[in-house]
């Protein structure tokens, strides 16, 4: 396949009534015979497919020899030069015997040649036919300017349509990347959360022993109040002994009145025996039994109220005391509360702390997760360059068809297309080596240029230091 | 002070991927679409390292980089390539060009912070 020329497109009518277009490649067709006598050919070889095409398509297997016997296009001129020939000799003309001769061969040469065509026509004919885009709808695409208008239409919509799915792909892969971002972002703000937390003070080795000391020195700082307590008590117990000191105070007090009272009594009697010289004293003496009335008065007073005083005390001290056993009761209450609280609290802890590992663990694994999606995400770039490539060849396809068709109207020849050009443009402008694989790929069976040339190895994700 | 990274690169996902790994490694990270971009974010501000892909619109890579080293205040700037191109002879270009680093997408995180420490301006 040396460069396209303009060849005809021809419509294959099948036995179901389907159409398909094909265009005649791969052979130089004698212009005289491109339009109208190839269409007739392909219109009679496909109305007298069975017999016809079988025997062709066979003849173009190479390890089937042509059958050229069973071929039409040979009996029709064969037979046509026959009847000249008999026609000749009916005449009877001595020319007759180089006429005969040559109008045989002429017969027998044309129709070799015939069904070589044919056998060639029709056998690209198939292969072109095979790789055609498909049923025509309405049997409207029955020449060149047909498949140009469809090559003019399709081919925008198809660049289109790559344009649309790479953009919207790009958009959603940005997308992702960026919630993917986001979640790296938390991740790492908490995994640095708990590392922080586990390493400072506040971590929860550090936040258990400050609890700990904390609620101890609560329970010392009770402690302490109940000894004060104690204390307080002891001096109220040792007040108690201070008020049998002051009872026996006032006692004696009672007693040394008594004994004034006595001793006034005496001088009283003293005084009345002495008659007129001893009434001043019968005055004293009587201011003395007063006096000693009033001292054995406030002796007794003395006594009732340290006896009060005493009772008040007592009660108190009683009240004191019960209170204090309570106090000791409560205190040992709140420290096995405090250590129960405390194992509690070390139990949560502990869970707490697990469970933080965990965490850790996991948000680690999702890290790497996300760094393997990161990865992957790349992809897209490669997919996006490929298929903007994709689209500049299908637009440049649009306007080489568009330049083809723009000559074919003002009737001048179009330009020519120089495939191996055409390949090898394609090529330069890869950006992938997924691109030249499937370059390679695509014409590796045809005589591609591009097969011959080193595919870059799969995966050659590396790094290069100049 | 955090190292200061300019990626030069027209898709999208791959500057969010990069800025990423480069952001979680403790770089700042300054974004361009295109060369043309690129070059407008290099206005004299302190750049460690410029990273950069080829196939770009309006200014490609090659060009970008022949255009940083006639700027005498990033002439020493460190480049790396980031593309999908992995061809001997594009490789040649961009050495030519200046480039320090060649490194073929998709890329592992930890590949190119590897390439990244090794280039990196002190």
């Amino acid at each position: 396949m040396g460069s396209l020329r303009t060849t005809p497109i021809v419509v294959i009518r099948s036995g179901d009534g389907t159409e398909r277009y094909g265009n005649v490649t791969g052979r130089r067709v004698p212009r005289a015979c491109r339009k109208l006598p190839l269409r007739l050919l392909v219109w009679y070889s496909y109305t007298y497919r069975p017999p016809v095409l079988t025997t062709l398509t066979q003849t173009m297997d190479s390890s089937t020899p042509l059958n050229y016997l069973s071929s039409p296009w040979l009996w029709v001129p064969v037979a046509s030069s026959g009847a000249g020939a008999v026609a000749v000799a009916i005449g009877g003309d001595t020319s007759a015997l180089i006429a005969i001769p040559i109008l045989l061969v002429v017969g027998v040469v044309l129709g070799v040649w015939l069904t070589r065509y044919t056998a060639a026509a029709l056998s690209s004919l198939e292969e072109s036919a095979a790789n055609t885009v498909g049923p025509a709808s309405a049997g409207d695409c029955h020449t060149t300017a047909d498949l140009e208008e469809v090559c003019l239409k399709v081919l925008p919509i198809l660049s289109r349509q790559i344009e649309t799915s790479r953009s919207q792909t790009e958009e959603a892969v940005t997308d992702l990347s960026c919630r993917f971002a986001s979640i790296v972002g938390r991740l790492e703000k908490s995994a640095v959360g708990s590392v922080s937390s586990q390493s400072s003070d506040t971590g929860k080795g550090g936040l258990f022993s400050q609890s700990e000391s904390r609620l101890t020195s609560v329970v010392h700082t009770l402690d302490g109040i109940v000894e004060d307590k104690n204390r307080m008590l002891n001096e109220v117990r040792s007040l108690t002994s201070q008020m049998d000191v002051l009872n026996q105070m006032a006692a004696d007090v009672k007693k040394i009145a008594d004994h004034t009272n006595l001793l006034a009594l005496n001088a009283a009697i003293e005084a009345a025996r002495a008659g007129s010289y001893g009434g001043g004293f019968g005055v004293v003496a009587d201011e003395v039994r007063r006096l000693s009335r009033q001292s054995g008065e406030t002796g007794r007073h003395m006594g009732e109220q340290v006896g009060n005083l005493h009772n008040a005390v007592a009660t108190a001290l009683a009240a004191a005391e019960d209170s204090a056993r309570r106090e000791g009761q409560m205190m040992e209450g709140a420290e096995s509360s405090i250590q129960r609280v405390l194992a509690d609290f070390r139990a949560f802890t502990d869970a707490l702390e697990s469970s933080s590992t965990e965490l850790r663990a996991s948000s680690s694994v999702i890290l790497k997760e996300i760094e393997e999606v990161l990865v992957a995400l790349q992809f897209q770039d490669r997919t996006s360059q490929i298929l903007t490539q994709v689209r500049k060849n299908i637009d440049s396809l649009h306007g080489q068809v568009h330049a083809h068709a723009q000559a074919r109207e003002h009737g001048g020849e179009a330009p020519p297309i120089n495939v191996r050009d055409w390949l090898a443009h394609m090529e330069l402008n890869y950006a992938t080596w997924e691109q030249h694989r499937d370059h390679s790929g695509a014409t590796k069976g045809a005589e591609g240029m591009a097969a011959k040339r080193p595919v870059p190895a799969a995966e050659p994700s590396t790094v290069t230091f100049f | 002070m955090a190292k200061t990274i300019l990626i030069v690169d027209d898709s999208a996902s791959i500057r969010q991927v990069s800025s990423i790994t480069l952001k979680g490694a403790g770089y700042e990270v300054l974004e361009a679409q295109d060369g043309k971009a690129g070059l407008g974010k290099l206005d004299g501000r302190k750049i460690h390292l410029i990273i950069t892909d080829i196939n770009m619109p309006i200014m490609d890579g090659i060009t970008f980089i022949y255009e940083v080293k006639k700027l005498p205040a990033y002439r020493f700037t460190p480049i790396m390539v980031l593309t999908t191109e992995s061809e001997d002879r594009k490789k040649a270009q961009g050495r030519e060009a200046g480039a320090k680093a060649w490194v073929v997408k998709p890329f592992q995180p930890a590949q190119i912070l590897d390439a990244v420490s090794k280039l990196i301006l002190p």
